[in-house]
């Protein structure tokens, strides 16, 4: 598959490769496909770009580096969608957070990540209602060594 | 717009596979039970329009950015 992206160029990918949303992402109805696209390797940044509408991609972050406390457990709607099954590894569940960018910094919202099954590439924007969590939270202060802030 | 009125413990029913039942009422609070497939998720309102508007805001916040740079800047540079 081609995908030609403002952005990005021209992007060749398989099928296999895409990453499906399961469930609509509030905002994008229309976008249930996605390419990952890494367009540096030095930041652990990747870009997540629309097949249906390439002008848009969401840039995000891999929790599990940056917030290890953030392993929260799946529910089982979540794990359901994602065609998890309890034989499957714990580790092919990964949570992305989609990052919004002001004066020169970034923010993750830890309230709606991201998460993807990576052995089947199925993905469901979950939004957590948990009044706690930010929707908006510095990426500067996404440390491992940095104070929880949970 | 549809208006219905409806008692404690009575349903509406919307399309073949959801499901609305009011459970309880209270002054001016209302316990509502909703079942619906896996892949309808079911979210408070103001939620759903928070998430809807920081998704809008990171496609178009982050549409002109260099990763590198950004990134730098935000782990290394800046006032902590």
């Amino acid at each position: 598959m081609r995908i030609a992206s403002p952005r990005f160029g021209v992007i060749e990918t398989s099928d296999d490769q895409l990453v499906q949303f399961e469930s609509p992402i509030p905002g994008f109805p229309e976008c249930r496909r996605f390419v990952w696209v890494d367009q540096s390797t030095e930041t652990p940044l990747r870009w997540l770009l629309s097949v249906e509408r390439p002008e848009v991609a969401f840039l995000t972050l891999e929790m599990d580096q940056f917030l290890p406390s953030y392993d929260v457990e799946p529910t089982e709607w979540l794990l359901s969608l994602l065609e998890w099954k309890a034989t499957d590894d714990p580790s092919s569940i990964a949570f992305f957070a989609l990052l919004t960018s002001q004066d020169q910094e970034l923010f993750a919202n830890l309230a709606a990540p991201v998460v993807v099954n990576l052995r089947n590439q199925r993905a469901v924007q979950w939004i957590r209602d948990e009044p706690n969590l930010s929707t908006r939270y510095p990426v500067r202060a996404l440390d491992p060594e940095a104070q929880d802030p949970f | 717009m549809l208006v219905l009125t409806r008692k404690s413990g009575e349903s509406i029913r919307i399309g073949d596979d959801i499901s609305i039942r009011v459970i309880g009422i209270q002054r001016n609070q209302v316990r509502i039970a909703i079942d619906a497939p896996r892949e309808i998720p079911v979210h408070r309102e103001e939620i759903y329009e928070l998430v809807q508007k920081r998704n809008r805001e990171a496609a178009a916040s982050t549409a002109e950015l260099d990763p590198t740079q950004i990134w730098q800047r935000s782990k290394g540079g800046g006032t902590k």
